[in-house]
């Protein structure tokens, strides 16, 4: 009896041990929110942003929030310091250290006048992904509004299961789709789109076969944009490994896909189902200023109409209505 | 003997009923269809077709006895294209993203071309396929760059390439 009791604790000890488990209730571990410009009378932001951003979460949601300070006696139990700005490798080390569910930490730049442009990024410990976005915001002494985009699309991404969507898809919006459906599969997909007052642009549409398959599509599922982005950590490294003349073609490309269409495209959407059909996935990218605007995780449908009719759904919400 | 006879000619001719109910019957289960608007009868049209080559000559005559001016035929196939390797292995995501990216931007660069130097108004592409596959077709208006029509038609036992033909045009221009 003693001995089976033993054996059973011992168990569990090693259960526990080898386990670490991101506790239900969502938490943010906030890091530095570094001013990389050289002017030193912005230093301030660099204490106001990240209490702000926390206080504004905490009256919002019911996120965990662990300050900046509490990181700092975190990383040094683990005899590390919180460094001001972090290479992805670092945030990754750093977030699993301290232990939340998502760290966050980021840099700001004033840019003209009287705006600054902050970038956030939220490192997600259970899936590993990064997710990055940046707001140019002009500096007031009221900072509420700033505090008010910055908040919604955190608790989205945390809460949301890491959703991101800048804005609505407008009514009458130009859309051009990428998938990895077959021909009829593709007519299937595009007739509850046909119904609304959404245009379907003539991209990937316009040819017999499309080369893309439910494997090769996954190529789009970590995005890299100017103000935004969505990686993995071998995603990213390619990301930042990718020379400017790289970055110049894909801008130009991008751009000359915008103009091919008249002016008429305001949106490229690359949806990836998976084999089966009964699930996608879903990333936007707006036309125009060639940033990530749309991170949908996986929608769930009996058929392919039936995911299209979500998307609909989906698209007509307001970022701050997400959720609801 | 006779019975036995009787027995064979009833199968038969159940069977030969079974068939021909077959060759008349279209399954609903893969038809799709819409308009957003219908292709004008007479319109410029640049034509993409997935068809034996003996069989796109059928479909271009079909479409000009049906009034329809064909400026264009395949100009978006292998051999004016070059196709890339939709291969994710062995290519960075980042190459096969761009190249997917300039892919389609040389498509509507070409189609815009025809625009204006053919004076092509209008797309259409269709894929006809034999008995139990499903034919399908799109037209695209070259003056909003949109997709206005789709269609999947499951192809019935007693069509060829002119039945279908035809069975598409009198579809895609609001005549069916």
């Amino acid at each position: 009896m003693k001995f089976r009791a033993t054996i059973i604790l011992v168990f569990l000890g090693i259960i526990l041990s080898n386990t670490t488990t991101y506790g239900a209730v969502d938490s943010i571990a906030f890091g530095y929110i570094t001013n990389t410009s050289k002017d030193k009378s912005y230093d301030y932001l660099e204490t106001v942003l990240p209490h702000s951003i926390a206080s504004s979460l905490k009256n919002s949601s019911n996120i965990s929030i662990t300050h900046t300070g509490k990181s700092i006696d975190k990383l040094r139990e683990h005899n590390t310091e919180l460094k001001k700005l972090l290479t992805p490798q670092e945030a990754q080390e750093t977030a699993r250290k301290i232990g939340s569910n998502f760290f966050l930490y980021g840099y700001f730049s004033p840019v003209g006048k009287n705006e600054i442009r902050i970038t956030i990024n939220l490192y997600s410990n259970k899936t590993g992904n990064f997710f990055t976005f940046a707001q140019i915001e002009i500096l007031r002494a009221e900072i509420t509004p700033l505090l008010d985009k910055i908040t919604s699309t955190l608790i989205n991404f945390v809460s949301g299961n890491e959703i991101y969507m800048a804005n609505r898809i407008q009514k009458k919006a130009g859309i051009g789709f990428i998938t990895d459906l077959s021909p009829t599969e593709m007519n299937e997909f595009y007739l509850p789109f046909l119904k609304t007052d959404y245009r379907m642009m003539h991209i990937q549409n316009n040819s017999i076969e499309t080369n893309i398959n439910y494997k090769n599509i996954d190529a789009f599922y970590y995005i890299t944009t100017e103000k935004s982005s969505y990686n993995n950590i071998s995603s990213l490294e390619e990301a930042t490994n990718a020379d400017l003349s790289f970055l110049k073609q894909k801008k130009a490309t991008l751009r000359l896909l915008e103009e091919s269409c008249g002016g008429n495209l305001d949106y490229i959407i690359i949806i990836g189902f998976n084999r089966s059909k009964k699930s996608a996935w879903l990333r936007g990218i707006n036309a125009r200023t060639q940033a990530l605007m749309w991170i949908q995780p996986e929608i769930k449908g009996n058929s392919i109409q039936d995911i299209c009719n979500e998307i609909i759904i989906r698209m007509r919400k307001e970022p701050q209505n997400l959720l609801k | 003997m006779l019975a036995k006879q009787g027995k064979y000619i009833i199968k038969a001719v159940a069977l030969s009923l079974a068939l021909l109910m077959l060759s008349c019957v279209s399954s609903g289960k893969n038809s799709v269809k819409y308009a957003k608007r219908y292709l004008p009868t007479g319109s410029n049209i640049a034509l993409v077709i997935n068809a034996p080559e003996t069989a796109k000559n059928m479909v271009v005559t079909t479409f000009m006895n049906a009034g329809f001016a064909v400026k264009s035929v395949n100009v978006m196939d292998a051999e004016s294209f070059t196709y890339f390797e939709a291969k994710a292995t062995g290519k960075k995501k980042v190459t096969f993203k761009l190249d997917l990216y300039s892919l389609e931007a040389n498509k509507a660069e070409a189609l815009s071309g025809m625009k204006a130097k053919l004076g092509v108004n209008y797309l259409v592409i269709m894929e006809l396929k034999d008995w139990q596959k499903t034919s399908w077709a799109r037209v695209i208006d070259l003056q909003t760059y949109e997709l206005i029509w789709v269609e999947n038609f499951p192809t019935r036992y007693n069509d060829n390439i002119g039945s279908l033909t035809n069975y598409f045009i009198t579809s895609m221009t609001g005549e069916a």
